[in-house]
């Protein structure tokens, strides 16, 4: 296992006349021996390129990547001894499950034993080498219960079966670092979460350091030891899953981490107040000090609370839906602030109707200040 | 539905007919009139178009359709295939070599009645009337024939012109060579000596194609028959059956000139050079003489300059004579459909066509000697301000002159011409070889009588039986389908619309493949000519097969050569086109131009094409063997001498240039393949080479599997290279399968022998394909079908 460090990364694709696209830009991050990295982002956010950055298989622009400490920026995929399962799996739909599982092993036989091999006929080194290939596809395959699978055409499994195989490619070899992208993205929902959960076991008994890509906020924040979380070729936090949903660094990541996502509203304070479109509501003796200035404000939907209307320190709204999940329901409020969700519990909104006044109230101490713009900065009171 | 279409096709037909019909006004008649313009060009074309635009003058109410077919080789074709479909033209040239064959298949028209007419016209004192007794009598008996000979039996045409033969000789280098210029009466000694004396005038040490050399001596099978008679010798008894080129006479004769040519250096142009051989090579003023040709070269050698404008002046001498002076009589009529509707009207155009004022037309073209003494000896022929000065040669030459016979059978030209060329121009087989090949061949065909001496006429009317209840069973199995087990009105509504929909091509499919494929497997179990109608077609059972595989040496040859072919092209080209297709699969700036670049032979390839390879692969001249000779290797005669073993492969370096569509099948292939894989594979620590065995090659085997069975039955269908560049030769060692079934079927007219290789190639395609879709079973890899 292994550390991966990235510094000052980036990915410049020439476009034409000169026009360049900066993909990735400045990405630092050091990724622990052992750590379950995960980077997230909307598409086109340059968390796949980093990763295939990270794999070899795209050319670093600017800055140093290190695998274990050594620099290998200019060594090729094949000698990073890097596993990589792809969104699609890319099973080699001609070879079995366990053809397809021990190709990386077979193509990493010393060219010398083949050779000798190959002219002495079935000679001992190949013969070795094969068993311990087979035993290794046996123990991998005992490992993800790939067993009853072994001598079956890619064609032949469901997409749960295929995503196994592509695991146990890539852990068969037993490689430094293991590279995800998006693996998850072609199964049904419920296939999704079981999957989820069985990664982190393995993850926990291989004890490896695994960077993983995905553009799913629950998928990243459930897997994740350290959650990257990128934006436009940046990071734009780069902390635990628990620490991005507390203190999101800045107002992209406080929107895109949770579910539902954060309520932000674009307004001022006003001393000590939140002040938008006309409705102001008091934060707090602490707020004041912040002076008046442009800012938004954020609050998270199981922070809400509704009120009466036009009770005090609450902005008055309509309810446009109800969305009720059982043991809780989200409510839709239309209000002078825009559309706010609030996440209640189930027992508290049995009489809730739609199209009934409410107050929406927030606790100010869990509500987040950012500077305007679509990645402003936390204000911290 | 079939009916509508048959219905449709009549009716389309009688609106064509009235529509061309239309241009004729009433009263009036038209006559189709055919011929060629080969070595005559545009000037013979513009003589015949003048003529019949005069006679349409001459005569109102007679129209005059002319078709010009090109060459006289395409020319027999399409009449052929014209008197076959029944739309013969009323008035044709027939070249004195097809006339016992026509007038045995009895497709022309004797005019013997109309003759004895002018004849007592004549006599009735009508000086317009037609005087045969002005024709030079050897050009006349050419186009008597009793079906079997000519010389005697009805006329069937009135010669337009002819021709004597002899040598063309370079007057500078005859001077230079301090030889006497030839008289009219001079030997076969007086030609080699001038010839070796011309031969000595390079100095040592030039190159090649820059030597000069003492004659052209050209062995087509007429040309060299003619050098037989001059030493008393014969290919061919008089009764057209017994061979008589093995005897002493003709073997000396042989001997004589194969070691002009290949046992002495400079006096004959050898034979390993394709470029210049023939009449064109004299042009070049580096070949002392050349020939024997008639007065067909004459258009193009007048335009051989002056010698002050860098030219040479240049005439005619005779053949020259051996034991005894011999020449012959080459010459093609003006002849009369046997099936004319309008006899009088043809009559009155044959005339024309060969009367006093047309004759001098021709005469100061110079292509020919008019057949008419009177023109002949007068000024319009003798005295031209061209040359060659010695005209009278070619009229000397008539007393020693008659006509050259020919068996009825085309085979035998057939088989003598390229065993002459293996003998006497390419020289890889001795005279003895040349004879018994020769012998062998001829009688293997004569021998072989396809259906015995009493053959059954096919039963045309039971096969039409059997034919039209095929077509019934076909109808009664598509209303079956329609009407089996009744199911939902919406589910047979489609079904009916699935067949409507499908109708056009079912029934274009019947009409013009399954009805040609059925009619072929007919013919060739019958001895179809290819000229008559087929109910002259005799039932030989299989016995076209049976002479095919067991006896015919040139049908085993084709096959070797083909197979030899096949073997080399297939699997180097599909290589090629696949290493091809993977460099332009890269992503590089242009690579649009450069998959072009690949792929633009394949929309050229043709005969122009064939014709620049032949220069490629000449043996003295050529890039390939000139680039070999950089490195110090001295190139074979590729389709010359040693065509035996070089020709295939020739070939095949030629196809290899044609891959650019096996390439652009790969490309498409190449791009299907998920890039994925090759990341996985990469990552797996597959380098290049291996990506492409492990990834590459499994990925693409379907496409491989179908570019294969493709390139394998194209490469058995190869032909129009070795129809240009060799013709099968030397002798049958490029003699590709489909070009000896062309042969058989347009050459020699034995279609039902023909149409018995088409079959056997066809079941060698199915048996080869599936031999490989059997074998690749287990290597193709198809992601769409389950295990």
């Amino acid at each position: 296992m292994a550390t991966v460090q990235l510094t000052k990364v980036g990915k410049v694709y020439a476009g034409e006349r000169g026009v360049h696209f900066r993909a990735v830009e400045a990405v630092d991050l050091a990724i622990q021996d052992g750590e379950f990295c995960v980077l997230v982002g909307p598409s086109g956010c340059g968390k796949s390129t980093t990763l295939r950055m990270i794999a070899g298989l795209e050319e670093i622009s600017e800055g140093v990547l290190e695998i274990d400490g050594r620099m290998v920026n200019d060594v090729p995929a094949k000698d990073r001894d890097i596993a990589f399962v792809f969104q699609n799996y890319a099973l080699y739909p001609h070879l079995t499950v366990a053809e397809n599982v021990a190709f990386g092993l077979e193509t990493r036989r010393t060219h010398r034993n083949a050779l000798v091999a190959a002219l002495t006929g079935a000679g001992t080194a190949r013969g070795e080498e094969s068993a311990v290939i087979r035993a290794r596809v046996a123990e991998v395959s005992k490992t993800l219960g790939l067993d009853a699978l072994l001598h079956r055409y890619p064609r032949e499994l469901s997409g749960g079966q295929r995503q196994r195989v592509a695991v146990g490619r890539a852990i068969a070899r037993d490689p430094k670092v293991f590279l995800f992208d998006e693996p998850l993205s072609n199964l049904d929902a419920r296939l999704r979460i079981e999957t989820r959960t069985e990664l982190r076991m393995l993850h926990r008994r291989l004890a490896a350091t695994i960077v993983y890509v995905t553009h799913d906020q629950e998928e990243a924040m459930t897997l994740a030891d350290r959650l990257v979380v990128m934006h436009k070729g940046r990071i734009q936090q780069n902390a635990s899953a628990q620490e991005c949903y507390e203190n999101p660094a800045n107002r992209f990541v406080a929107g895109f981490i949770g579910t539902p996502p954060m309520n932000i509203v674009d307004g001022h304070l006003k001393a000590g107040a939140f002040v938008a479109n006309g409705v102001s509501v008091a934060l707090g003796a602490e707020h004041a000090r912040l002076g008046d200035r442009a800012s938004a404000l954020g609050f998270r939907p199981d922070r809400v609370r509704l009120v009466a209307p036009n009770a005090p320190s609450s902005v008055s709204a309509s309810i446009a839906a109800i969305e009720r999940l059982g043991d809780r329901t989200d409510v839709a409020l239309d209000s002078p602030w825009g559309r706010v969700v609030a996440r209640l519990d189930a027992d508290a909104t049995r009489a809730l109707r739609e199209g009934e006044a409410a107050g929406i109230a927030f606790d100010a101490a869990h509500a987040h200040l950012f500077e305007p713009g679509e990645c402003g900065g936390r204000i911290v009171a | 539905m079939i009916a509508l279409v048959l219905v449709a096709a009549a009716t389309a037909r009688v609106v064509y007919r009235t529509a061309t019909a239309g241009a004729l006004q009433s009263g009036e008649i038209e006559l189709t009139v055919m011929h060629w313009s080969g070595e005559g060009g545009q000037e013979e074309d513009l003589i015949v178009q003048n003529a019949l635009r005069e006679f349409e003058q001459a005569n109102p109410g007679i129209r005059v359709r002319r078709i010009n077919a090109g060459s006289s080789g395409e020319y027999y074709t399409k009449l052929q295939t014209m008197m076959v479909s029944g739309e013969a033209p009323d008035v044709f040239y027939v070249g004195y070599e097809r006339v016992a064959n026509f007038a045995g298949l009895e497709v022309m028209r004797p005019i013997d009645d109309f003759v004895e007419r002018e004849r007592q016209a004549r006599a009735a004192g009508d000086t317009s009337a037609l005087d045969l007794n002005d024709f030079y009598p050897q050009t006349v008996a050419a186009f008597q024939s009793d079906g079997v000979r000519v010389g005697s039996g009805p006329l069937y045409g009135i010669p337009k012109d002819f021709t004597t033969v002899g040598f063309y000789y370079n007057k500078d280098l005859f001077r230079r060579a301090k030889v006497p210029f030839p008289n009219d009466d001079w030997t076969w000694d007086d030609y080699i000596a001038a010839a070796r004396a011309i031969g000595k005038l390079s100095p040592p040490g030039t190159r090649e194609e820059d030597r000069i050399i003492g004659s052209e001596f050209v062995t087509w099978s007429f040309v060299v028959r003619s050098y037989l008679r001059t030493e008393g010798a014969e290919a061919i008894d008089g009764d057209l059956k017994s061979v008589r080129l093995g005897e002493p006479a003709s073997v000396r004769a042989l001997e004589r000139l194969r070691a002009w040519r290949h046992d002495e250096s400079g006096a004959l142009v050898p034979g390993n050079s394709k470029m210049a051989s023939g009449s064109s090579i004299f042009n070049s003023g580096n070949v002392g003489l050349a020939g024997p040709f008639g007065r067909w070269v004459i258009p193009a050698y007048r335009k051989i300059p002056p010698p002050a404008e860098g030219g040479f002046e240049w005439d005619f001498a005779p053949l020259p004579r051996g034991s005894r002076a011999s020449n012959c009589v080459l010459t093609v009529s003006w002849s009369m459909a046997q099936g004319t509707k309008h006899p009088e009207e043809s009559w009155k155009l044959i005339k024309w066509l060969t009367n006093r004022a047309s004759q001098e037309a021709n005469a100061r073209l110079g292509l020919a000697i008019p057949t008419m003494r009177s023109v002949a000896e007068s000024p319009a022929f003798l005295e031209s301000a061209l040359p060659p000065a010695n005209n009278q040669g070619f009229l000397d030459a008539i007393e020693s002159a008659s006509v050259i016979e020919w068996p009825r059978d085309a085979a035998f030209d057939e088989i003598l011409g390229p065993v002459l060329e293996q003998g006497l121009r390419t020289g890889d087989i001795g005279v003895s070889e040349m004879v018994e090949t020769f012998e062998r061949k001829w009688a293997t065909h004569t021998n072989f009588v396809p259906g015995g001496l009493n053959p059954k006429s096919v039963q045309w009317s039971v096969l039409e039986w059997l034919g039209l209840a095929l077509l019934g069973l076909f109808a009664a199995l598509i209303a079956y389908l329609l009407l089996r087990a009744p199911r939902g009105a919406n589910a047979r509504g489609e079904e009916r619309a699935g067949f409507l929909f499908v109708s056009p091509w079912v029934a274009g499919f019947l009409l013009f493949m399954a009805f040609p494929i059925l009619l072929s497997l007919i013919l060739s179990l019958t001895n179809w000519k290819g000229s008559g109608p087929l109910s002259g077609a005799d039932w030989v059972g299989f016995d076209n097969y049976t002479q095919l595989i067991a006896r015919d040496e040139t049908f085993r040859a084709s096959l070797w050569v083909t197979g030899y072919y096949a073997f080399l092209a297939v699997p180097f080209g599909q290589a090629l086109a696949l290493l091809a297709a993977v460099v332009m699969s890269q992503k590089v700036r242009g690579i649009a131009v450069f998959r072009a670049m690949w792929y633009l032979p394949s929309v050229l390839a043709g005969v122009g094409i064939s014709i620049l390879w032949q220069w490629i692969f000449d043996a003295k001249v050529g890039l390939l063997n000139q680039a070999l000779s950089l490195v110090w290797i001295d190139g074979p005669d590729w389709l010359g001498k040693d065509a035996g073993i070089f020709g295939a492969p020739a070939f095949a370096v030629m196809s290899f240039w044609l891959v650019g569509g096996s390439m652009m099948v790969y490309l498409a292939g190449l791009q299907q393949i998920p890039r994925d894989l090759y990341e996985a594979a990469e990552i797996d620590g597959a380098g290049p080479v291996r990506r492409f065995l492990r990834v590459t090659l499994p990925m693409l085997s379907p496409v491989i599997l179908f570019n294969l069975i493709m390139a394998v039955i194209g490469a058995l269908q190869v032909f129009t290279q070795a129809y240009v560049m060799t013709g099968g030769g030397p002798g049958d060692k490029t003699r590709f399968y489909v070009l000896y079934l062309f042969n058989k079927a347009f050459q020699t007219y034995d279609m039902g022998y023909a149409s018995a290789m088409a079959w056997i190639l066809l079941v060698l395609v199915l048996a080869l394909t599936f031999v490989i879709l059997r074998t690749s079973a287990r290597t193709v890899y198809y992601e769409s079908l389950r295990k």
